[in-house]
């Protein structure tokens, strides 16, 4: 059984599609990235999984149970990080956690355990309305740990901490998958995603561009390949020329003299070969494997900070 | 059945507020400074006490209980503390219940607290006559503010609009507490052409005692006659009156005031986005 099954979503907000007919299937046991830039319709897909809002078409499953008409059933075996949240206003970093053990029947776990894991224990006993943004966030992932669920289901949950905590909250996740737990969680912030996920989605205007893993993502963009180049000098007529080379997708200056040229793996040589015919010397030269950020800004035509 | 742990969030989160013990201390001022002033005020009976408290009741406690519940609902979903609860196993009619049965809580116990003392220190300043009936007026007093509690977490899941929502209360508050009586003989001296004299007790039509009995102060009013037989609800007891106004329609209708509300804002909230 999948852990998640989406089947053609759409939502329709009065004049703007958010979610055009979105096909997604997470397996159980895998790390999914779910990535876009903000405003792609990355928390309305979530939003959908947890019935805060109905798809305007299509459905959607978690474990089998359809999660508008059977939402109970659906997140009874879900621990989630929504965005958008605020603590509940009177209540203590420890009833929090008491109200998601309550609510889960997971009568037996320590409160206490579950602040020490996400690193909040000292607080537990102060009110939650108090936290900062990156405490409130731990408090509710430690929410979400509650009851072992067996699916994650994360939005952005790296806000408001900072790059240690984001590294505690990685780790947390890898402990979770490697438990059995599956993770899907939404991120803007690529860094996050090629850490830990085993396959990633990329979500543009709503619609789904691109499902892979890393590496598949990396083949489909021709090879992937970065070159790195150093000319002897360098005019602005010499960028178009090296764009018109075949197997060249994106040129660069890196101001100096050196440009940074996107290609296909198999056209290297040919870029080389090329900038000597037309009498430009290269001075120096190195190739690199694209990033997922290169990626990213390919699919989606955004620098995604 | 999860709608417990939803109660029991939102007492241990309502019972922190500042604003409880205001609420515990009006409804300790009013109820145990009416049952003193009380021998200034009318018949030295317990019965004439009970009559008279059930007057100030019939004032405070919709006020008490619109102002603890208009907002239970919506100030939680504006804020965003209400995805909290339906990220885990609750649906929104659990929500639901366990919202308005925590304020009912909330709202109900301080208030039973305040009457049994007053009741107390009614008995001993004008006797015991008639005191056998007190749980009586307790039950009513229940019943009469589970209704205004029922109207207002209904308009709390009605919209998520605030100036519909403060509009709503203190125009549901004005209206079923201070103008409903104005409004019956309103529509009674329009139905009958300006005619003043339809207003005469003997001339009533019997329907608009039906009407008349849906202000929720006058159903509770006419379930206190049963035990109680003061002044206040003697309008339903008379020869002239239709047999369907009596006690026990006071309690439907008030459990319909419950009810009704609570179901249409439950509409609106369940079919709507967050």
């Amino acid at each position: 059984m999948n852990a998640i099954d989406a089947t053609k979503v759409s939502k329709q907000y009065s004049s703007t599609t958010a979610l055009d007919r979105v096909d997604l299937t997470v397996e159980e046991g895998e790390t999914f990235g779910f990535l876009g830039p903000n405003g792609a319709g990355k928390s309305t897909f979530i939003n959908i999984l947890l019935d805060f809002a109905k798809p305007s078409d299509g459905q959607v499953e978690i474990f089998g149970a359809d999660c508008q008409r059977n939402g109970v059933e659906a997140r009874e075996r879900v621990g989630v990080l929504p965005e958008g949240y605020s603590v509940i206003e009177r209540l203590t970093g420890r009833q929090h956690i008491e109200y998601a053990i309550r609510s889960k029947d997971a009568h037996g776990t320590n409160p206490l355990d579950i602040l020490d894991r996400v690193g909040i224990r000292d607080a537990a006993d102060r009110k939650a309305s108090g936290y900062s943004k990156g405490m409130a966030q731990r408090l509710v992932l430690g929410m979400a740990l509650v009851g072992e669920p067996d699916l994650l289901l994360l939005d952005e949950p790296s806000t408001g901490l900072d790059p240690n905590g984001a590294a505690e909250m990685r780790q947390i996740l890898r402990e979770e998958n490697e438990r059995g737990a599956t993770i899907f969680f939404s991120s803007h912030i690529l860094e996050q995603v090629e850490a830990v996920c085993d396959r990633v989605g990329i979500l543009q205007n709503g619609e789904l561009v691109a499902v892979d893993t890393i590496e598949g993502l990396r083949e489909s963009m021709g090879g992937g390949t970065k070159l790195v180049l150093t000319l002897d000098e360098l005019h602005d007529s010499m960028l178009t020329e090296i764009e018109g080379i075949d197997g060249v997708e994106t040129v660069a200056s890196l101001g100096d003299s050196t440009i940074e040229v996107t290609c296909t793996n198999d056209a290297k040589m040919d870029i080389v070969v090329a900038l000597h015919e037309a009498g430009i010397e290269v001075m120096n030269f190195k190739t690199e494997e694209a990033s997922l950020e290169d990626m990213f800004i390919e699919y989606t035509g955004s620098r995604g900070r | 059945m999860t709608w417990r742990d939803i109660a029991h969030k939102d007492i241990n989160d309502a019972g922190r507020s500042k604003s409880i013990w205001l609420l515990v201390g009006i409804l300790l001022a009013l109820s145990l400074g009416y049952a003193y002033a009380h021998q200034y005020l009318g018949e030295e009976t317990f019965v004439g006490f009970v009559n008279g408290l059930a007057g100030v009741i019939a004032l405070v406690l919709p006020l008490l209980a619109v102002m603890l519940g208009y907002k239970a609902i919506v100030h939680e979903r504006t804020s965003g503390s209400l995805l909290l609860s339906l990220s885990l196993p609750h649906n929104r009619r659990d929500l639901a219940l366990g919202t308005f049965v925590g304020r009912s809580v909330v709202l109900l116990v301080p208030t039973l607290v305040a009457l049994v003392l007053a009741g107390g220190l009614g008995a001993i300043l004008y006797g015991t006559e008639g005191i056998a009936r007190y749980p009586w007026f307790l039950f009513a007093t229940v019943l009469f503010g589970l209704s205004f509690v029922g109207i207002a977490v209904g308009l709390s899941m009605s919209t998520t609009r605030d100036r519909w929502i403060t509009f709503g209360a203190l125009g549901g508050y004005l209206l079923l507490v201070n103008f409903w009586g104005l409004l019956h003989t309103m529509t009674l001296v329009i139905l009958h052409r300006f005619d003043t004299a339809v207003l005469l007790p003997q001339n009533l039509p019997e329907w608009s005692y039906l009407y008349r009995l849906l202000e929720p102060g006058q159903a509770y009013y006419r379930l206190l006659e049963l035990g109680f037989d003061g002044q206040r609800a003697s309008l339903y007891v008379r020869e002239s009156a239709p047999f369907y106004v009596d006690w026990w329609m006071a309690v439907l209708l008030l459990v319909l005031w419950t009810v009704v509300p609570m179901l249409l804002g439950y509409r609106r909230f369940s079919s709507g986005d967050l």
